[in-house]
């Protein structure tokens, strides 16, 4: 047999590989809809105070019905350990807030008394915000990566663990994700220019410190494969944005006094708020497949064969019937998605999936898993089948 | 003989293990399987479904775990025994429409008596502990903050405004123990005709309003906006609307657009029971001034005729129509 895999991966590898199989996930809009009503029943009942519970059964819910080679994987977060998390970190959050709110209230008065000059007490109030920002950030770069730690150290297959980072990597990984922080806040200020760099910098960071049992994860792409990628996209990205400059200047050039019809202009916006969406699916599928291609685990490779005009009837079909139905075909939205997203990653070799090692037993305290929702939300890649 | 087919996991490594669980007639749990021959009491066992359709989970003591290609007679054994129940309750109720109709008039029930009885309890006791000092200080608050918006100060003649401070006096509270109120006058132009009873016990009437109402209308909306402040009304709504807001965020997401209807619906029947409790205040007063309870309606037709709201479904209103506001206390 060949071993591709006994080369150096510089580029990625092609997709059709006979040995490898696929994930699948066989999760059912009318089960899971029982399951959401029962939560959002009990949620509502108890005031809220059930939401731990809620969203562990559904994400128990998901992991549980995601398979690969007959076998599931498995989430068991402690219910109760996040319920006191939240609790802790409410209460933290609203005394930092607090504190911040009557230090930035009082501090220009304060300053006032000492010294009379308004740039200096405008440069203290600067420093002031600047700081407690730095403060909340802080705070919320360690909620993210505890949140990430403890949903990876929660999650099984085959009974082995998951993990990400380790005991002795957490100020490092902590340094690392405060400068992505930074980073993507710098994103706006250059224009989208770090965009690619900052896309490739998450992905990185979300896979290689995730691990399965002993075994480290591998993300082998480069900067300049997610610049390439999104250079491919720009041309539609500017036609989007250039769209609704269009009838602007068909009226300068037209008979001056004319108003534009209402029906051109709302033809604009909508061709133009379309391409825009058809650029993000595309962007998505695309960054997505060279994630996978370069993503390695052990022996194990990856693909996934999303398609982005897939994904646009997805997001088209999912986003009217959220519409129509208020809300209540939520259940049904969320398990199409997942069965799409997670059945079109395929895993090779086979045997190779026999080969991995439990790692030590590691407490990872859920008290910071509040933080979830933020890591669904940055890391919707990975959080169902990592 | 009970037996079923399983992949063994040793928690070691991730190699799986084909295995058949087979119950002995000992009452021991058998695992066979190539080069494996484990046996173990029911009793040191531990099943465990996760939700919705997949394979129960048998976790074997030192470490190990089954998943069981069950056709339900191994669960069933394991149902028997104590401490499954909890989780069985929620998988019954996920399973039937029945359990989630129940568990949805649960919902209903719990949140139609939080809103009604327990969130007004809960406002009152939290109301109690406030000091008057603080109230004092937030209504300072408000007014400042509406000096600086929508009010000017009274245009009225030094004569009509003294008469109004003297209609205030007969309005006062009697009992000791019972704050005194302040009048304020002020002019809007946005706001029109209308009265106001804010925090500490601060009423404000506009000019428009000390133009548009005889010298029994003035004292009949005094008396109402008196009966705001003695059940202290406006901190109540302050204290219902904050705790509402923040359990509704807190179960419906803060970006939910829902979640700010509700809010506003929610509060507006609180408001409307408000206005009906400060409309018995004033009949009651009127009564023991010896005034015809006629000049409370005679001003509120005057302001609804003003306002123009008249035709509006009433959940969508603060204020109740003058047709329900006169059934209400007529009727009571």
């Amino acid at each position: 047999m060949a071993e591709p895999e006994a080369a150096p991966k510089s580029e990625a590898h092609s997709g059709s590989d006979p040995q490898a199989i696929a994930v699948t996930f066989s999760g059912r809009a009318g089960e899971f809809t029982q399951i959401w009503l029962v939560n959002l029943a009990l949620t509502l009942a108890s005031c809220g105070l059930y939401m731990p519970w809620a969203r562990v059964r559904t994400r128990r819910y998901f992991v549980g019905q995601t398979r690969l080679q007959s076998s599931g994987f498995d989430y068991s977060a402690n219910p109760r350990a996040l319920f006191l998390g939240w609790l802790v970190i409410g209460l933290g959050f609203s005394l930092v807030s607090g504190f911040s709110d009557l230090l930035t209230a009082n501090l220009a008065a304060a300053v006032e008394l000492v010294v009379k000059k308004p740039w200096v007490v405008a440069a203290v109030t600067f420093a002031a915000g600047l700081l407690t920002l730095a403060l909340q950030g802080t705070i919320f770069a360690w909620l993210l990566l505890q949140s990430l730690r403890y949903n990876a150290n929660q999650t099984t297959y085959r009974h082995l663990r998951f993990g990400f980072g380790t005991v002795s990597s957490r100020l490092r990984l902590w340094r690392e994700m405060a400068l992505l922080l930074v980073l993507g806040a710098l994103v706006p200020v250059s224009l989208g220019l770090l965009q690619p760099y900052v896309a490739w910098r998450w992905r990185r960071f979300l896979i290689r410190h995730r691990r399965f049992g002993t075994t480290p994860f591998a993300f082998t792409a480069t900067p300049a494969d997610f610049r390439r990628l999104h250079l491919r996209a720009l041309p539609l990205l500017l036609t989007a944005l250039a769209a609704p400059f269009v009838p602007l200047v068909w009226l300068i050039q037209g008979s001056s006094g004319t108003e534009l019809p209402t029906l051109v202009l709302i033809v604009v916006t909508v061709a133009s708020l379309l391409l825009l969406l058809v650029w993000s699916c595309w962007l998505e599928a695309r960054a997505a497949i060279l994630t996978w291609r370069h993503t390695l685990l052990g022996e194990l490779r990856f693909d996934c064969a999303w398609r982005a005009r897939e994904l646009l009837g997805l997001r088209l079909i999912h986003g009217l019937a959220l519409l129509l139905s208020l809300g209540l075909l939520w259940p049904w939205v969320r398990i199409r998605e997942a069965r799409y997203r997670l059945g079109r990653i395929r895993v090779s070799p086979l045997h190779a999936l026999d080969s991995f090692l439990a790692a030590e037993e590691e407490q990872v305290s859920a008290l910071a898993e509040g933080g979830f929702a933020l890591e669904d939300a940055m890391s919707g890649l990975f959080d169902i089948s990592f | 003989m009970d037996e079923c087919d399983g992949l063994y996991f040793d928690g070691q490594s991730s190699r799986a293990i084909a295995v058949v669980v087979a119950l002995l007639a000992d009452g021991q749990l058998q695992l066979r399987g190539p080069d494996l021959d484990l046996s173990q009491p029911l009793a040191a066992l531990r099943l465990e479904q996760p939700p919705g359709q997949a394979r129960p989970r048998l976790h074997w003591p030192g470490g190990g775990l089954v998943e069981v290609d069950d056709d339900g007679r191994l669960v069933a054994l394991f149902a028997r025994r104590p401490g499954t129940r909890p989780q069985g309750l929620l998988r019954w109720a996920e399973s039937h429409w029945a359990g989630i109709g129940g568990a949805l008039l649960l919902a209903g029930a719990s949140v139609a008596g939080a809103l009604v009885a327990g969130l007004p309890l809960l406002a009152s006791l939290v109301t109690a502990t406030i000091p008057t000092a603080a109230e004092q200080r937030l209504g300072e608050k408000v007014l400042a903050s509406l000096d600086e918006g929508p009010f000017a100060p009274s245009r009225l003649p030094a004569t009509r405004q003294q008469r109004l401070r003297d209609l205030m006096q007969r309005i006062q509270p009697r009992k000791a123990g019972e704050r005194r109120l302040r009048l304020e006058l002020r002019d809007s132009p946005t706001i029109g005709a209308n009265a106001l009873c804010l925090p500490g016990g601060i009423l404000v009437v506009t000019d428009g309003l000390a133009r548009l109402a005889s010298e029994d209308e003035l004292l009949a909306v005094l008396a109402h906006e008196a009966g705001h402040d003695r059940h202290r009304h406006p901190l109540q709504m302050l204290v219902r609307s904050q705790a509402l807001a923040l359990v509704t965020s807190l179960v419906g997401g803060k970006d939910n657009p829902f979640q700010g209807i509700g809010v506003g619906l929610v509060g507006n029947a609180y408001s409307r029971d408000f206005e009906h409790q400060a409309d018995r205040e004033a009949l009651a007063v009127l009564r023991r001034l010896n005034l015809p309870p006629q000049a409370f309606f005679s001003i509120l037709d005057k302001l609804e005729k003003q306002n123009g709201q008249a035709g509006l479904p009433s959940f969508l209103l603060t204020h109740p129509s003058n047709r329900e506001r006169r059934a209400e206390v007529e009727g009571s």
